[in-house]
């Protein structure tokens, strides 16, 4: 074998052995390669595995009046087309807004304190979603946008002040 | 039948090229994302705290690349490779050019996407470009061989981590795991389908099981006969094309499926 030859098959073993480390191991090494592995090269694959859960968001207004609207409920789910098994590009954009309500209950649940209500507000997560939302129409006389979200059985999981972007 | 190298590469290009251009075409599609206002526009991706804390050099770097045009253009130059790797004969070094910005880009993808995580696909595709782009760089019989290996023993090591996931989670190991996921309007969108699933316990608990059993056995392939490996990979391309049509997963398909070859060239040496 010539010195390339054993170099390349050295960056593969090495990559493998990392990858069956991280794929293990993955709670204890995802806190030094969130920084560490920026091109996420290392990966655990666990399909399907965790628990399912669904939320559904939704949001409201606060007119100049004070008067709040009706909740109205954000479509996630584009009705089923079997071409979507093949061409899907809105799949895109629904599992990140799918993918920033599930940190974004994660955060409430482990914090029931409360105190890290004011820290949600600072995250990115929670500014995306609000930004999301700019999609939505609303009056010019707004004053305010909220939003909550719900889990399967309609509990409220988690609602935000009154925003203006 | 065994096949040659070349038809084995062949092949997992084939099915990665697949992928490629469909992912490619995809995002393209919802360029109006990228743009300001969008839930993918770089105004709002660089507010997340991983790129405002980075160095100055590095946020400008962002900044020059990340924007929708470039981007736009980045995903543009992805379908430009595939042709190349389409056309190129072996061991041209235009395949060795396309991977390299195949892996560049793939790998920029998952940095560019840090905030909302990292798509399951492009991840898994990087790891066989990464693998085809060093072999395009050494093409000797060692160094393929043991791209080939290399590929196919993360195909099997992503199997086994979804089964061993599965059977540390409780829900799958009562045997509702697979019910949960079927019942589910939020992932499979066909009211015919999640009432089934609902109805047909027994069946559930069969395909729960027989899905733990698939994902965790899997890599005996590796070393197992040919009739076990040809059985192994028609429930594999069944259990995808399932995932494609209902979950809306399709390029899940393509990228998986593109390791099979290799996992045929080393089970049938």
């Amino acid at each position: 074998m010539s010195i390339w030859e054993i170099i390349i098959v050295l960056t593969l073993a090495i990559w493998l052995t990392a990858n069956i480390c991280y794929s293990f191991l993955n709670k204890r090494m995802a806190h030094y390669t969130y920084r560490a592995d920026i091109f996420r090269l290392l990966s655990a694959f666990q399909l399907f595995s965790r628990k399912v859960e669904s939320f559904h968001l939704s949001y409201r207004d606060m007119l100049a009046d004070q008067a709040v609207t009706q909740w109205e409920r954000v479509p996630l789910n584009q009705q089923w087309k079997s071409y979507h098994a093949i061409w899907f590009p809105a799949r895109t954009v629904d599992t990140c807004v799918i993918s920033i309500m599930d940190d974004l209950v994660h955060i409430v649940k482990k914090d029931q304190s409360g105190f890290g209500r004011k820290k949600i507000k600072e995250r990115f997560i929670y500014h995306a979603l609000s930004h999301f939302l700019e999609r939505y129409p609303q009056s010019e006389s707004c004053l305010g946008r909220q939003f909550r979200i719900q889990d399967k059985e309609n509990n409220e999981v988690f609602i935000s002040d009154f925003y203006k972007e | 039948m065994n096949p040659s190298i070349a038809q084995t590469l062949g092949l997992i290009n084939l099915f990665l090229v697949i992928y490629v251009l469909i992912d490619s075409f995809e995002k393209i599609s919802i360029y109006k994302e990228y743009l300001a206002g969008g839930l993918l526009s770089w105004s709002l991706l660089r507010k997340n705290s991983f790129f405002t804390s980075r160095s100055e050099s590095f946020r400008n770097f962002t900044d020059i690349i990340f924007p929708a045009r470039p981007w736009m253009f980045l995903m543009a130059l992805r379908i430009f490779c595939c042709v190349g790797l389409l056309v190129s004969p072996p061991d041209s070094p235009l395949l060795g050019f396309s991977y390299a910005v195949l892996f560049i880009i793939g790998a920029l993808m998952n940095l560019r996407n840090l905030a909302y995580g990292a798509e399951t696909e492009n991840r898994f595709s990087l790891i066989i470009i990464g693998a085809l782009l060093l072999r395009s760089l050494l093409p000797t019989d060692v160094v393929t061989l043991a791209a080939l290996w290399f590929i196919a023993l993360q195909v099997c090591l992503s199997y086994l981590t979804a089964g061993v996931s599965k059977l540390k989670n409780l829900s799958w190991r009562k045997g509702n795991g697979f019910q949960d996921v079927a019942t589910s309007y939020e992932l499979v969108p066909v009211k015919k389908i999640n009432d089934f699933f609902e109805e047909h316990k027994g069946l559930s608990l069969l395909i729960n099981w027989l899905v733990i059993v698939f994902e965790c056995a899997f890599p005996v392939v590796l070393f197992a006969s040919p009739v076990v490996l040809w059985n192994f990979l028609v429930a594999g391309i069944i259990l995808h094309t399932a995932i494609a049509f209902g979950f809306r997963l399709g390029k899940f398909f393509w990228i998986w499926v593109a390791t099979y070859p290799a996992l045929i060239f080393i089970a049938q040496r």
